[in-house]
């Protein structure tokens, strides 16, 4: 894992509740049973603490897996 | 299965083509779709067949073969395989004690969500904001049971930046925090953060605007909205219009009045929203069409004339929602032609049928098995 790949995995595992190692880049609303609109909320809240950037809701949107998430982070800080 | 007529007419504009330019994208992607529906839905196909609507030939939309929305409180229909079934949606079921349910295979899930975040962020713009919610904590904690309401609320909350209630259930009964409203409100004027205040019409009206006004507070929230959604039965028997929850919202809130945003939607068809626009009337997308009915004879009427709300639109793929007769009365008021500048039909919603369940469709409902 890279180190933007792992900061988002300690994000996602907080916000999720789920542990660390079960999160990979298929990790999604169909298969994370925590990943419903609230949780949509706070992640993309903590990402933005995380990372200091901002999400606006027309990206968050787009966001529907973790590997996703991992590469909209890498885009925005590139 | 792939829709790419469908998935093309999603990624267009929601408001900026022209009727008939958009009448060609839309009729490709529903006549796909009224296809897929055909093969896949016994029921519907059977129905197709009896009334002899032949959907290889060249068809108007509003030949279309359309289901009247109490035939969902009747029967699941299914254009899928059942282990396909992601999530079933029931409504509230506050008019009839019937509830409708309609069943969302993934490929159905994720477009109806799409589409309903678009709409919701082309009227609310591209910025997450505070949301003041005005409902009860549980409405927006984490929950394994949630309510239809429950759900409404939270689907609105991909564009929070946080979110905060201010309404106590008391066993039931709604009452508004008065002293955490005041100062969530006093909060997001001092910080003049565009704050979104989001509740069900009623609640918004009966336990805040109306409280607040009896007590002459009023705050100074420009650039904010006021969304609300749900019905106005409740608050027609107290005489209060759309025009003056308007009014009392301005004078409560110093919002702009085309900041009080009305959505309506059923559950039939979940993820078609349509909020007031700044002039007041409600937009049809670039992925819906609606057409207006006599309600006795069920023959369509001219633009301007009251009837009966029929709604078409592709994006459920897993039920055939597609075309649904609502028990709602309302009107087309105008097609390319609203002040605010988006294109396409708009349309005003008036009210309920008097009778519940909507007359002269007995025969597709005594059909529908056959």
């Amino acid at each position: 894992m890279s180190g933007i790949e792992k900061k988002c995995a300690e994000v996602f595992s907080a916000v999720m509740d789920v542990p660390i190692e079960t999160v990979n880049s298929e990790s999604s609303p169909d298969n994370v049973e925590g990943w419903d609109s609230l949780a949509h909320v706070e992640l993309i809240s903590s990402l933005e603490e995380a990372f200091s950037l901002e999400i606006p809701p027309e990206d968050g949107i787009e966001i529907e897996t973790f590997g996703m998430i991992v590469q909209f982070i890498r885009n925005k800080l590139s | 299965m792939t829709f790419d007529s469908l998935e093309k007419l999603l990624t267009s504009e929601i408001y900026s083509l022209r009727q008939k330019e958009k009448s060609v994208l839309f009729d490709a992607a529903m006549r796909d779709v009224v296809t897929h529906h055909y093969n896949h839905c016994v029921p519907y196909r059977s129905l197709c067949d009896k009334r002899g609507f032949d959907i290889s030939r060249p068809y108007r939309l509003e030949e279309l073969l359309y289901l009247p929305a109490s035939i969902f409180k009747d029967a699941l229909l299914l254009s899928m395989p059942e282990e396909d079934v992601f999530r079933t949606i029931s409504s509230s079921a506050t008019t009839t004690g019937r509830p409708s349910r309609v069943a969302l295979d993934k490929g159905t899930s994720r477009r109806q969500t799409k589409c309903f975040n678009k709409v919701v962020l082309e009227r609310l713009g591209n910025k997450r904001r505070k949301f003041v919610v005005l409902d009860s904590a549980d409405a927006i904690g984490r929950n394994r049971q949630v309510s239809a309401r429950s759900s409404t609320i939270r689907s609105l909350l991909f564009c929070a930046s946080s979110a905060e209630t201010c309404i106590d259930d008391n066993n039931g009964r709604l009452e508004v925090n008065e002293e955490k409203l005041v100062e969530l409100l006093s909060q997001a004027e001092k910080e003049d953060c565009g704050v979104v205040i989001f509740g069900f019409t009623y609640i918004l009206y009966s336990l805040v605007v109306k409280k607040l006004l009896e007590k002459k507070v009023a705050f100074n929230l420009k650039g904010g909205k006021i969304l609300h959604i749900g019905g106005w039965k409740k608050l027609e028997s107290e005489k209060v219009t759309p025009e003056k929850l308007i009014s009392d919202c301005v004078k409560v809130f110093g919002i702009d009045a085309g900041d009080v945003v009305d959505f309506y939607g059923f559950t039939e068809q979940s993820g078609m929203v349509y909020p007031t626009c700044e002039s007041g009337v409600r937009h049809v997308p670039v992925w819906g069409e609606i057409v207006v009915r006599d309600p006795l004879s069920l023959k369509q009427v001219e633009t301007g004339e009251q009837g009966l709300l029929q709604f078409i639109t592709p994006i459920q793929t897993s039920y055939p929602g597609h075309s649904v007769l609502t028990e709602d009365l309302g009107t087309i008021t105008g097609i390319d032609d609203c002040p605010c500048g988006r294109k396409g039909k708009t349309f005003k919603v008036i009210g309920r049928t008097e009778k519940a369940e909507v007359r002269g469709c007995g025969d597709i409902m005594a059909e529908k098995f056959a």
